[in-house]
Parts: C-alpha cells; structure tokens; sequence
C-alpha cells in the first residue's frame, strides 16, 4: 500500500537503513590506532616534520591541513591513507550476524545505504570481500562527499537521505562510533549503537545517547524483529481537539497500521478525526474509562501479533521522543515494562495538587505492589509481548495505571522507569485524575482484593 | 397480632406470590428461586413471631432490648445484601466491558476485510 511495494509491514516506519561499515559490518584485527602510527610513519619519511603531522585525529581531515601546510597535493597524501586503509580490508571479516541482519531487512523491504569514513577503494573491496555488496542500494563512501560533509559532520547522512527522498525519522542510522550518532541525531534520524565489536572502533567516546543501543549485530536483528511488530495504543474519550495533532505526531515513526486508537463512547469527532488519520479505531459503543480502553487496545495488538506494546495518552501530554526512549529499554530486552516517569524528569509544569494526588497514590500503589515505582500514574507505558499477555486489567476507570504497576510487579516482569517530560496545556491539566478520582482508585483497589 | 404484622405478611406474600411468577416464566433460575423464597420465609417467620423471636436472639447476643437486638441483626443482614450487590454490579459492569470490547475489536476486523475487498475490487 506504501509506495515500497513491500506487502510486509513494519510498525516503527523504518524505510532505510544506514549502515557503517568499520566496527559495525565489519571488524579487522589492526585497529585505527595502528593504522594512524603506520601513516605518521610514513608522513616522518616523507620529510614531513614531527610538528606539522601533530596527532593526526582525525587522520583524514588532517592530511587537508597538513597538505597545505607543506604545499603538497592533498591527493598525494590521501593516497597514503588509502593504501593503508586498502591494506587493512585484506584481514577483515564479517562480524557474526551481519549478514543474516541484512538479509533480514532486504526481506522486510527496507532500503539499505552504507556510509562510511573509509575511501571508496576500500569500501568496496571489502564489500566484495564479504560478498554483501548486493544488500546494498546506495553507498556513500567519503570520497563521494566534500571534505566538510564526511561524517560527523550531518550532511553525510542528509545526502542518503536526500538519495532516497526519505523523511528523517523514517531512517536508521547504525554504527559503532559516536561519529556515526552525532550526524544522526542532527539530521533527525533514529539511530542504533553496536556496543561491543572492539575491531574496528576508532576511540570510544560517545556523548550522544542514541535511540537504541545493543551489543553485537546479532542482538540488532532481534531488536529490529521486536521493533518492526510494535504497536502504539491510544485510549481516547472525547479528544477532538488534542488527537489529531497527537496521531500525526506518532505518524513520524510509526505506521498507521500499527497504531490503535481505541475511541471510548466518545460523543465528539474523536472517531472521525482517527479515522481520517488512517489508524486502526476500536470503537467502544458506551465509555468503559481508561482501564475498559487501554484493555481492549491491548487485547488487539496482541491478536495482531504485536511484540511490543507502548501506551500513549491523546490528550497531548506526553511527547513521541520520550515514547522512544520508554520503549528503548524494553526493545533492547533489558525490562519487559517500563513506564515514563514525569517525576523522574522535568516536573516544573506539573501542577502542585498533581503533585500531591500523584505522591498519594504512588505510596497506594507500593503498598500493594510490593514496590515502589515513582510516577504509577503515567500514562506513557511500554510492554512486551509476554508481559502484555500475562498481565489482567480488571479496573475499568483510572485505577487502571496502579492496577497495571500491580500486575506487571506481582507477575515478576522487570520493571524499569525512565525520565519523561509531562506537557501541562491547560487542556490536559483539567483531565485525568484528580483528588476524587484518587480517592476512588484507592478504594477499588482495596475492593479488588476482595474479589 | 399486630397491624404492622399483618401489612407485613401481606407484603411478603406478595412477593413470594411475584418469585413464583418469576421462575414460572423462568425469568430466575431454581437457584434464585429458592434463595429468595427461603429468605421470604425467614421473614415470614419473624413477622409472624417478633417478639418471641427477638427475645430469643436476645438471649443468644446478650444485647439489651428484644427489638433492638432484632435491628442490629437486620442491619448487618442488609450490609451482607448490600455487598452482593456490589459484587453483582461489579461482575455486570465487567461482563459489559468484555462485551464492549468484542464488539469493538470484531466491528475493527470485519472493517479490515471489507477495506481489503474494497481495495481488490
């Protein structure tokens, strides 16, 4: 239906993906640093004095200067690196699951790109090498961009982008190197860290948080298996005026089809303004509440074969970056619940009688679940499968968000909490709960007991 | 006998008489049938020998006045009713919930297929 052509569909919208190649397709027992010594080397040999090389990082950008520092022709000096960057392919090899990742997603009709600080020369030799040059649809090597466009700097990524006609937050970048993170977080891109392939790594030091991050390529195919089958929920009782923007705002990393907006007994355009978004609406023909709702949007996306499960409120208080970074550790395998914390992030908006409601009923929720989890109110959740499955949402109004920290907690699911920001309009401030209603979430939980 | 008893017992009769009509038309089940009649007959009872009975269940709690101690009995007998009414309500108010949410899912489903039909079409 999409203009891929792929009859597969995949849930977090990733059309491309754009690989590195040095540390994260590949490894190679000689590291940078060898190779850096090796080119100092041969620039001392070559007359260049000690001064001039300095340290040589980063050693392509340097070879610019130093070319016009000693008046010399900077491909005479590249070449050198080239050589040696050609040299090195010849003892690499392929990273375990490497290429069963790729088959994966050429099977899943994601485009794939390689961008990669490495010359053209060597790219594709060691392509070649490994005989994965077929998986690729487009390859930009930094002798195909500007000396100032090659990686960290964002243009890299922007002109694959810009090769595909791809939107940003439909592309992936994935490498091992803060070079790799840098670029994709400026061009808006999503991004995944390998973590433990050591060859190939030039210095490890990574001060961009990327979207996701595992350890080795074969942990990257689970994680995208998981990512591909994820569904977003989105109780709604009479929100015309926040859904729209909320749907469209999902709409940058999910697809459509993958996002469920369960419309509960709504009397306004709620079901309209879904519909016409082209998501999935489950239509509750009386209002059953929040726990009725997020129940039935659950039971769906089960049914659907969903592998993971984010719950997202459509009065426009939460925002789609931070249900990215809710559903980080639970697509990485690290939790199988994990819920967006407002009081673990930035709670300056949040009314003080919110507050005060939420502190109340977080010290109800501990006592029940054995466990205290700072913000038990959230509506900004995120299961797996299994956890999702085991779960049983009895409550029908409110009382849902303790009842589900309850559930996930007594069924031995590892919870992990993650800061979010909670945005006040003045809209959202007057819904959700407020002292009643905690009053009635206390009591029916104590009923609950009894049943 | 008095005038409160015999309105009492008219009552009850009554509505013994409107238990049977109900499992006639097998609007309730034999369970409920007999739940509710021997509750009438309990009452029935109590109507028929108040004070007897009250100085009775006096005599067993050790409370001060028959009649008092007949209250403080019916009292917690309703808060007992009055529970289960609460778990009835509960189980219904589920019962919709899971009825609501069949409805919602097939209705999602049966709009797929015809959008699928729509589009082969």
């Amino acid at each position: 239906m999409k203009s891929r052509g792929a009859t597969k569909v995949e849930s977090m919208d990733i059309r491309l993906a754009i690989f590195d190649l040095d540390g994260t397709l590949i490894g190679a027992p000689k590291d940078f640093h060898q190779i850096k010594e090796e080119l100092r080397k041969r620039l001392l040999d070559m007359g260049i004095p000690k001064e001039t090389i300095g340290d040589l990082t980063p050693m392509y950008e340097n070879l610019f200067r130093i070319a016009e520092e000693t008046n010399r022709k900077p491909e005479e000096l590249q070449k050198i690196l080239e050589d040696l960057e050609e040299e090195r392919v010849d003892e690499s090899f392929l990273f375990d699951g490497s290429r069963e990742f790729l088959e994966f997603l050429k099977e899943e009709g994601i485009k794939i790109a390689l961008m990669t600080r490495s010359c053209r020369r060597a790219a594709t030799k060691a392509l070649n090498m490994h005989g994965i040059k077929k998986y690729f649809d487009f390859i930009l090597t930094r002798s195909d961009v500007a000396k100032d466009e090659v990686k960290p700097n964002e243009m890299h990524v922007k002109r694959v982008l810009e090769h595909f006609k791809i939107p940003p937050t439909k592309a992936i970048v994935i490498g091992d190197h803060g070079y790799d993170i840098v670029p994709a977080k400026r061009a808006g891109t999503l991004s995944l860290l390998i973590t433990s392939h050591e060859s190939g790594r030039m210095s490890f030091k990574i001060e961009e948080k990327p979207t996701f991050e595992v350890p080795t390529m074969k942990e990257a195919l689970s994680l995208f298996r998981r990512l591909l089958k994820t569904y977003v929920v989105v109780p709604a009782y009479n929100e015309e005026r926040t859904l729209g923007e909320v749907l469209s705002s999902l709409k940058l990393y999910f697809k459509p089809e993958h996002i469920v907006v369960v419309n509960d007994g709504s009397v306004d355009r709620t079901r309209e303004i879904a519909r016409k978004s082209g998501v999935h609406v489950l239509t509750h023909i009386v209002n059953r509440g929040l726990g009725g709702a997020l129940g039935t949007g659950i039971a769906y996306a089960l049914k659907k074969g969903a592998e993971i499960i984010i719950t997202f409120d459509a009065d426009g208080q939460h925002l789609v970056g931070d249900a990215l970074r809710v559903m980080k550790p639970v697509a990485e395998g690290k939790a199988d619940f994990a819920v967006g914390s407002r009081l673990k992030g930035d709670i300056k908006e949040m009314p003080f009688i919110k507050r005060f409601g939420n502190l109340v009923l977080d010290g109800i929720t501990a006592f029940f679940a054995r466990m205290y989890v700072s913000d038990s109110q959230s509506g900004l959740r995120c299961f797996n499968r299994e956890c999702a499955s085991k779960i049983r949402i009895t409550c029908d109004r409110y009382a849902v968000s303790s009842e589900i920290i309850i559930e996930v907690a007594s069924r031995g699911c590892r919870i992990e909490e993650v800061p979010i920001k909670a945005v006040y309009t003045d809209y959202a401030a007057k819904k959700g709960t407020n002292v009643l209603e905690g009053v009635k979430i206390a009591l029916n939980l104590l009923f609950d007991k009894m049943r | 006998m008095l005038a409160i008893q015999y309105v009492t017992i008219i009552v009850l009769v009554a509505l013994a008489l409107y238990v049977i009509g109900k499992y006639v038309r097998k609007e309730f089940d034999w369970r409920e049938f007999l739940s509710w009649e021997t509750l009438l007959l309990i009452m029935f009872v109590i109507a028929l020998k108040p004070l007897e009975l009250s100085v009775t269940i006096k005599n067993l709690l050790g409370l001060g006045r028959g009649l008092d101690a007949l209250f403080v009995v019916s009292i917690g007998f309703a808060y007992l009713l009055l529970f289960r009414i609460y778990m009835n309500v509960d189980r219904a108010e589920r019962e919709i919930t899971e009825l609501t949410r069949k409805i919602a899912i097939e209705l999602e489903e049966i709009n797929e297929k015809l959008e699928k039909i729509e589009k082969k079409g």
